[in-house]
């Protein structure tokens, strides 16, 4: 089930697929290096503020790419899949959304910690929630 | 809304990877439209019917439910 979950372009054109496992690649790539840099200059340097945005910024642009490699693979897709990864990202928007919410009104109300960084945390989750609710909408459709 | 793709696919021997081939989708696409879980859009129901040579009427309809509501 995980190798279904991590092989999102599952399915798809083998030229789409292709295409999309070797942009996503590259904008992994890119991210973790971006992330590793802006670490370092932040921890290391103690840059002026403009830095430290510009440092943020460069962290984003390979999400970016990560998005348009998404949207490219979306665009190469057949209508029922296209169906499939719309219901799988509507899945995860109400997952995500509900459980922030909540964790919001625990944080709120009930005394629950503050996560620090927590926004960081939206869009892998999002991420996730979305490659385990395609196995299940394919699972659905079968 | 039923549909004869199974049927009419045996007819001529294609299994469902011929027919997506000879469609431009994915072999899951005809798998789920064949068993009725999917009901494909118009311009793929004419590109079905073109392919077997039909008429749309002549492999899709309203199932039972549809029609005892009309």
């Amino acid at each position: 089930m995980l190798s279904k979950v991590l092989d999102c372009a599952d399915g798809a054109p083998p030229k789409v697929a292709k295409r999309y496992r070797g942009e996503m690649i590259l904008a992994s790539a890119l991210y973790v290096i971006a992330v590793a840099v802006s670490a370092f200059v932040l921890r290391w340097f103690d840059p002026p503020l403009w830095v430290a945005v510009a440092m943020a910024a460069a962290a984003l642009a390979p999400v970016g790419l990560m998005l348009r490699a998404y949207l490219r693979y979306l665009a190469g897709l057949d209508e029922f899949q296209r169906r499939v990864q719309m219901e799988s990202l509507l899945i995860a928007a109400a997952v995500v959304a509900f459980g922030s919410l909540t964790y919001g009104f625990l944080q709120a109300f009930a005394g629950f910690p503050v996560i620090e960084d927590a926004l960081i945390w939206v869009f892998p989750a999002m991420c996730v929630v979305w490659g385990f609710a395609q196995v299940f909408v394919r699972r659905r459709y079968r | 809304m039923k549909n004869r793709l199974k049927v009419l696919r045996a007819e001529r021997n294609w299994s469902q990877a011929d027919l997506a081939d000879r469609l431009d989708v994915s072999r899951q696409s005809v798998n789920a439209i064949e068993t009725g879980k999917y009901d494909p859009s118009l311009p793929l129901a004419f590109k079905i019917a073109a392919v077997f040579g039909l008429s749309i009427e002549q492999i899709f309809s309203a199932d039972e439910a549809a029609q005892a509501a009309e």
